[in-house]
């Protein structure tokens, strides 16, 4: 397991930071010095985890130690905290490498249980995807099968680290023994850009919304000598966007690697060759090493033939071990080694796997899933009727006879904390039905001129 | 609306705050609703509001209103 076994690559550079480097053989020192403020027993953590060096040894302090750690957002507001801690009591609480004690209880905790990460940081559910030790080390490995990731390597950290994703990129580059730059500047900022040239960054990776940004400021028009693949993972990319980064990558001798995923797969369950990505901009390619998919028709069949679309069921050593909703879920776990996505797909004849739609109700904004039936639960909590449309650009609220429609909206974009610029409230005098008597979102989308793409 | 109020005005809106909120102090790196998702609807609204297209260095040196005015006036739009 690669955090026990960090001390193996010794005087390699594992943290760039600011004018601070550590060593492999420092970060281990690090967390050695951390466990000794926990007494015995295997424990359950909170790590308000930030992207830099202390969040780090937080985590693979919890690792090495046999601790249970759930990942969260340091900007996470009060209320979600205070739910979470309720239903997890957790024994200890860290923020910035500070211990705190919280609940006295011993817990009762399944032994392969290691890693707790939310599905979204935006409706503040207490649900969580639990991970295993074993989940966490073979996704590495496979991750660094695939991507060309180098002993020597530097990468930048562009992505939350209590996101499965960003985490993976951490993990991944640990688990060769390569190095992480971590910045308080974002991709937007001149200083970051200098930073990538100065400390020589041979990767980067990207949700659908940074790639937005990047191709919007141009970035391929900035002298990025050392970069030698990118990689786009945690929603879907416009075809045109992957098809420009691609000749982007081919012009310039990089490789973008195109990859699919879920925290319920750890991160990674699928990539796409760089050499295809031009030709099959619209693919998430195939499972990665040890991994395979399978897809099932509604009638719970297995689908054998290119091109009809089931539902993508994904079997490999790094499906979760289960959800939990409160520490009760947490004693044991029956995990069988296979995920369903909730992912809508088929495969070619070359075998190539294509993303149709969602089983559920789903959109995702800025990189994180939206629950379409939560925001009208989140309305109808308090006495207001709502339908929640949308797609991965918009979310729609549609409400009947509301007159302060801009209030609600702003109420709404501070408890998903996200832009209200990407929320449409409209208010109608009743909600369209489809023939069965179901709410119509589709016409409520077209309405305010939405489609679903 | 002047060239100033119209600049307020884009920050007010792509920060999601008060219009009272902004002045010419008002940095990237001290204000956390200006992150990069505020910073990208910024761009697009001053694009938008004095009709012109930003180029990468202008977008990513974009780091306080000042420095906006600053990089406006290189568009001939005058404060």
């Amino acid at each position: 397991m690669f955090w026990s076994e960090l001390e193996s690559f010794q005087d390699n550079v594992a943290v760039i930071e600011g004018q601070h480097t550590l060593t492999y053989a420092e970060l281990a020192g690090r967390c050695d010095e951390l466990a000794t403020q926990f007494d015995g027993g295997k424990k359950l953590v909170f790590v308000f985890v930030s992207n830099n060096s202390n969040g780090l040894v937080a985590y693979l302090t919890c690792l090495r130690e046999g601790h249970v750690c759930m990942m969260l957002d340091p900007d996470l507001d009060n209320a979600k905290v205070e739910a979470l801690l309720t239903a997890y009591q957790p024994n200890v609480i860290i923020r910035n490498l500070n211990v705190e004690k919280y609940a006295n209880t011993k817990h009762t905790i399944d032994n392969k249980l290691a890693l707790l990460l939310s599905t979204s940081g935006t409706t503040g559910s207490a649900k969580q995807v639990s991970l295993s030790y074993n989940n966490i080390q073979s996704n590495a490995d496979a991750i660094c099968d695939y991507l060309p990731i180098r002993k020597t390597d530097k990468t930048v950290s562009t992505l939350p680290l209590f996101y499965s994703y960003g985490l993976s990129v951490i993990n991944s580059h640990l688990n060769r023994g390569a190095a992480i730059l971590f910045t308080q500047y974002s991709m937007i900022n001149r200083e970051f850009w200098q930073l990538f040239e100065s400390e020589q960054i041979n990767s980067f990776a990207g949700v659908p919304h940074i790639y937005d940004m990047l191709l919007r400021i141009k970035f391929t028009e900035l002298p990025l000598n050392t970069l030698r693949y990118f990689t786009q993972a945690g929603g879907r990319l416009a075809e045109n966007k992957v098809r420009s980064l691609a000749e982007y990558a081919l012009d310039t001798g990089k490789q973008f690697f195109v990859m699919y995923g879920q925290t319920e797969a750890t991160a990674r369950m699928s990539y796409l060759e760089p050499e295809l990505v031009k030709i099959h901009p619209d693919s998430i390619g195939k499972a990665i090493p040890k991994g395979k998919f399978e897809l099932l028709d509604s009638a719970g069949k297995q689908i054998t033939k290119p091109g009809e679309v089931g539902e993508i069921i994904y079997v490999g050593p790094n499906a979760m071990l289960g959800y939990a909703n409160s520490k009760e879920d947490l004693v044991h776990f029956h995990g069988d080694g296979s995920l369903a996505t909730g992912d809508l797909g088929y495969f070619d004849k070359q075998g190539l796997h294509y993303i149709v739609g969602r089983k559920k109700r789903m959109i995702k904004l800025f990189g994180n899933r939206l629950n379409l039936d939560e925001v009208e639960q989140y309305f109808n909590r308090q006495g207001i009727e709502a339908a929640s449309t949308g797609n991965d650009q918009k979310l729609v609220v549609a409400f009947i006879n509301e007159l302060d429609i801009s209030s609600l909206k702003q109420k709404l974009s501070q408890y998903l904390n996200i832009h209200s610029s990407v929320i449409i409230a409209v208010s109608l005098s009743e909600f369209p039905l489809t023939a069965n008597g179901k709410k119509d979102y589709a016409a409520i989308l077209s309405q305010v001129g939405l489609s679903h793409d | 609306m002047n060239s100033a109020e119209t600049l307020y005005q884009a920050f007010a809106s792509s920060l999601d705050v008060d219009l009272s909120e902004i002045n010419d102090d008002l940095a990237y790196n001290s204000f956390p609703k200006w992150d990069s998702t505020a910073h990208m609807i910024l761009v697009a609204e001053i694009e938008a509001q004095f009709d012109i297209m930003l180029d990468t260095d202008d977008i990513i040196d974009m780091s306080s209103v000042a420095k906006a005015k600053e990089i406006l006036s290189k568009y001939e739009v005058s404060f």
